[in-house]
């Protein structure tokens, strides 16, 4: 069945299901259209409809439990395998039973496992199977447990092994930790254990407490390979004794990353194993706990445990648990001399060797461990860089940490500046997820904590005292308190424009940056923090131009910003003076496309970005000029030229946190309806927007820092104004757009902005665009408030109400070609829907999913984005008969990268022979957050 | 997790049954329409079918029933909303339901 037949079925099946039952035939009758085949394809999933309800209502691991449960054990006792007279069980699971016996030939009690009876399903399979017994009964060791004899009989296979006396480490462990020198003597004979294994090529593959035995003679390792001779290869099939669903999370917690995702394993996973053995014997607690296998599974790939005393043996449990088994100790051999140094108690214990970097670099992983969700975790992982000699006594090492949005949340981009920010003190990193939320991450106590969500937050920038963050929103600029999210509006004014940034000064003054068209040459304002007005700051000598990213120096008193000239393209870094509410001396420093940033750290350097590469230099504030050379610190730092950002910013002492990545930048891409590029329109920029012309000629690209007009088919392009133009008018005179709370009408050239609507703005209240009436007359858009938002329509005439078409949060609305209808993407429901605005019809779903859907000129098809798929929609019919066809795919094409859900990447020429898209070529990293300490001094 | 319970499901009908057999047989249920537990190993083959035409229902039935995560959990790591995965995990159900009945023989 192909995936869009199942969606004809899908979309049927529902149908029929919102049905009484006694009408479900006669309506899949009609709507199957004579098409068998799909008719009975329906009624079967309907007949099946009750029986599923209660089916699969219990979770996975209970099913299997319960089959476990009634599983007949025991049943050998009393028989005769060989020479050997089983006397009683000992346990017993999915590997088989595991008996005490005789061995009546040399009179002594051995321990018999009988294996599952497919090991003697094939010659081959049983070639193998003897050939690991032969292996593991070669291992000749104090400290393993001997294998003495494998047997085969009336197809059942068996191990003998060396019977011991004592009590399993595991239930020793339900006790509570080991005083230390016990650990180290257990600990030594594991390591002992491995290394004689590995060294005969004989990987252990399950080390867990519940297979080393203490005896009087000391520690001894059970099942050795057992694991792979028992199961074809399958490490998951090493499950030993599985009495009831818990014994599942017993194995699981003492796998290697690379075990639980199925990878070929070799003596390092063992190494890995035998950390979290070490770790638990130590604190008396597992590494990695959960209340289910899949959370466990998470840890494993994603956490780090808490750090333990003492240090020796912390950086020990460490260097096993590296989640890349080039991190670990290589050898047991290793693992064994860093085990005995550490008891020598002077704390240099030897590390692993062999790490990655060149120059003989050692590796430590240093990790924190943090409450975080299910699937994916927020992991936060140090690398401490020892250099070639050893460290000088004193020297901090320097760490490069990287911090993940939890719960497979990404990084978001706000009007194409960056979101992430240290703290002045350094400790804690604000960022924004896709869950329209700040959160902070704190370097100190490695707490990732969500603040209250804000609709359109962005661009924070911290307090001096790091208590605090301020953001522009939809009200204005809003400070909000760390950590108890206490919000207060600061000034309303930031909505005058679009905000570029802002910084808070030690003396209790904030100033923004923001791009407003009149006055044109005013585009920096001061504010107190403690809220009030909001005053302009002329910069004496300085002309008509665009200010970015303002940012204050320690004393409150010297800041840097970024201008560039309205009759240039050039942006200079300037340093000035605020005083008495006045800027005070500017000086130019030098010409740089990005934002720059300050730190007091090794006396006083600043920042930039140029070509992807972070510099610092030293600065002599007092004198205004820069000293000596700058020094790259950092290569592949993401920033984007027409904001003027650069995705870093820098603590006073001198903590970079960076998005990895290059210069953002997007192009239109051309296809035919089969998906074959013939061409693309204009120059690669910024891009979330784009928007064809009636012509066909001109393409509208846009987005919150920039908007261009291109030729549809050429390198041409036209920067325009500070509004984000949306939709072209009918005629194509002119662009439409939105400014704050207003809908602005655009010239092409961008030289003029007239308010169309409406005839009052509200404060606190923020439009979104998202299409015009093919006679001009009518506008679609949203309202949003502090929560939430409304979809609308309106009559430019004057004196018209508008009229609400629904309360939900609605993505990318189109208009049919005459006004009547809408088709949009709604976030809550998921799916695209068609909704009557003039009409008095049904609103409508015609797909299950997607986005970003377009109604094509001529009316009669509408395109979306789905699943890196175009896809067709045909309509037929007018007014309020309209019909829709199933979705068809059309080609498949990659969505931009980071594309949000406000983005409109889509269009289509009126006879649906062109369709437009927006491709990503460089993005930031939206994954993952660097932090660099200790980069000065 | 689905790979081990799978894994282990499917040793276990090794040691009960030995090779070939299908796990699913009369002994175990002969009014498919009264089980509310699964074959994990049947469901196994049936959920990789399902991924070929549907894979967003493949990966709900995987997250809740293996995982044993929440509707909300499940929609948070699909990124969908939990009301299209409480809808998903019913229609996958039903299919799944359809499809293990399948297993059992006509003359039964």
């Amino acid at each position: 069945m192909t995936p869009e037949r199942w969606q004809q079925i899908e979309r049927l099946y529902h149908l029929a299901l919102a049905r009484e039952v006694s009408q479900r035939a006669t309506f899949l009758e009609e709507a199957c259209r004579g098409d068998e085949t799909l008719r009975q394809e329906i009624e079967s999933l309907l007949s099946h409809e009750e029986p599923a309800n209660k089916f699969m209502d219990a979770p996975g691991m209970a099913v299997l439990a319960q089959a476990v449960a009634q599983d007949r054990v025991g049943s050998m006792i009393g028989q005769q395998l060989g020479a050997y007279q089983i006397l009683s069980l000992l346990g017993a699971g999915g590997m088989g039973e595991v008996y005490r016996a005789e061995d009546t030939r040399l009179d002594r009690i051995v321990a018999i496992k009988v294996l599952p009876e497919h090991l003697s399903s094939t010659p081959q399979v049983r070639e193998r199977f003897e050939r690991e017994a032969k292996a593991i009964s070669s291992l000749n060791h104090p400290h393993i447990c001997t294998l003495h004899d494998v047997g085969h009989q009336n197809g059942i296979n068996y191990l003998v092994m060396e019977y011991l006396e004592g009590q399993t480490l595991a239930d020793r462990l339900k006790k509570g930790s080991f005083p230390l020198d016990q650990v180290l003597q257990i600990a030594v004979h594991i390591a002992d254990a491995l290394e004689t294994a590995h060294r005969h090529g004989v990987i252990h593959r399950d080390l867990k407490p519940g297979n080393i035995m203490l005896t009087k003679a000391g520690a001894k390792v059970l099942d050795f390979g057992v694991a792979k001779v028992g199961a074809s290869g399958t490490v998951t099939r090493a499950i030993s004794t599985l009495t009831e669903a818990g014994a599942i999370i017993g194995t699981v917690q003492y796998m290697s990353p690379e075990q639980v995702q199925g990878q070929e394993v070799d003596a390092r996973s063992d190494i890995f194993s035998f950390g979290l053995v070490l770790y638990e014997m130590i604190t008396g607690k597992c590494a990695f706990e959960g209340a289910s296998p899949a959370s466990i599974i998470a840890a494993i790939l994603e956490r780090e445990p808490p750090e333990l005393e003492p240090e020796g043996l912390n950086r020990v449990v460490r260097a096993c648990l590296a989640k890349d088994p080039a991190d670990r100790f290589q050898t047991a051999r290793d693992l064994k001399r860093a085990l005995e140094w550490s008891v020598s108690g002077d704390g240099q214990t030897p590390l692993p060797e062999g790490a990655p970097e060149p120059g003989g670099f050692r590796h430590l992983w240093l990790a924190w461990s943090v409450a975080a969700g299910l699937a994916v975790c927020l992991a936060l992982v140090a690398f401490l860089h020892f250099r070639e000699k050893p460290p000088a006594p004193n020297a901090l090492p320097e760490l490069v940490l990287s911090i993940v949005p939890p719960n497979g949340r990404n990084l978001v981009r706000v009007g194409g500046l960056s979101v992430e920010r240290i703290s002045p003190d350094g400790s804690a990193v604000v960022y924004r997820a896709n869950d329209a939320r700040f959160h902070i991450r704190s370097l100190g106590s490695l707490q990732d904590h969500s603040l209250p969500p804000f609709v359109w937050g962005g661009n924070p920038f911290w307090a001096p005292d790091s208590k605090s963050i301020a953001f522009p929103t939809v009200s204005g600029l809003m400070k909000m308190q760390i950590p108890n999210g206490a919000t207060e509006l600061i000034t309303t004014e930031t909505s005058k424009g679009s905000y570029r940034g802002g910084s808070w000064s030690e003396k209790g003054t904030i100033l923004f940056a923001i791009i407003q068209t009149s006055p044109a040459h005013i585009g920096l304002y001061g504010v107190p923090a403690t809220g009030g007005r909001a005053f302009p700051v002329e910069v004496p000598g300085v002309k008509e131009g665009r200010f970015y990213n303002p940012e204050f120096l320690p004393g409150g008193e010297d800041f840097l910003f970024v201008f560039t000239p309205s009759d240039s393209a050039e942006a200079q870094l300037f340093i000035a003076t605020m005083r008495g509410g006045k800027a005070i001396d500017p000086r130019l420093l030098f010409s740089n496309d990005t934002a720059a940033a300050f730190t007091s750290a090794g006396g006083g350097h600043i920042l930039w970005v140029r070509n992807d590469n972070l510099y610092p230099q030293r600065i002599d504030v007092k004198a205004r000029h820069l000293v000596g050379d700058p020094e790259l610190v950092q290569e592949g730092v993401a920033s984007n030229a027409t904001s003027r950002n650069a995705y870093f910013s820098v603590s006073r002492s001198g903590t970079v946190v960076w998005r990895r990545g290059t210069a953002v930048i997007s192009q239109v891409m051309i296809f035919d309806r089969k998906g074959n590029r013939i061409g693309s329109a204009g120059a690669s920029v910024p891009a979330e927007i784009i928007g064809l012309a009636p012509d066909e000629a001109h393409v509208l690209v846009s987005s919150s820092v920039g908007s261009w007009v291109m030729e549809s088919n050429g390198p041409g392009r036209t920067s325009l104004g500070s509004a984000v133009p949306i939709v072209w008018t009918p005629d194509g005179s002119g662009l439409i757009g939105v400014r704050g709370a207003e809908i602005v009408k655009l010239s092409i050239t961008g030289s003029a902005e007239i308010r169309m609507y409406p005839e009052h703005p509200a404060s606190g209240v923020q439009l979104w665009l998202h299409d015009i009436s093919g006679d001009g007359r009518r506008i679609l858009y949203s309202e949003f408030r502090k929560q939430d938002a409304i979809l609308l329509s309106a009559s430019l005439d004057r004196g018209s109400r508008p009229e609400q078409v629904v309360e939900q949060r609605v993505d990318n609305a189109a208009m049919s070609p005459d006004g009547a209808w809408t088709v949009y993407h709604a976030e809550s429901e998921s799916g695209i829907y068609v909704h009557p605005l003039t009409s008095h019809g049904l609103r409508r779903q015609i797909a299950n999913s997607g986005n970003f859907a377009v109604w094509r000129k001529d009316g009669k098809e509408i395109l979306y984005f789905d699943q890196d798929r175009i896809w067709s929609v045909r309509v037929d019919g007018v007014g309020t008969q309209l019909r829709f066809t199933t979705p068809v795919p059309l080609f498949s094409v990659p969505g931009p990268l980071g594309m949000d859900s406000g983005s409109r990447p889509l269009a289509v020429s009126r006879d649906g022979l062109r369709i437009y898209f927006l491709q990503s070529t460089e993005e930031p990293d939206s994954g993952v957050i660097q932090v660099r300490i200790g980069a000065f001094h | 997790m689905r790979r081990i319970l799978v894994d282990f499901a499917r040793s276990r009908n090794y040691l009960k049954r030995g090779v070939g057999v299908r796990p699913l047989s009369l002994e175990k249920s002969p009014d498919i329409f009264q089980r509310t537990d699964p074959d994990l190993v049947a469901l196994d083959d049936a959920l990789n079918a399902l991924a070929a035409i549907d894979p967003r229902k493949s990966q709900v039935i995987e997250l809740r029933f293996f995982g044993g995560l929440t509707a909300e959990e499940t929609a948070e790591v699909l990124k969908v909303s939990p009301d299209t995965v409480l809808r998903d995990w019913k229609l996958a159900k039903v299919w799944l339901h359809r499809e293990l009945s399948r297993e059992v023989p006509h003359d039964a």
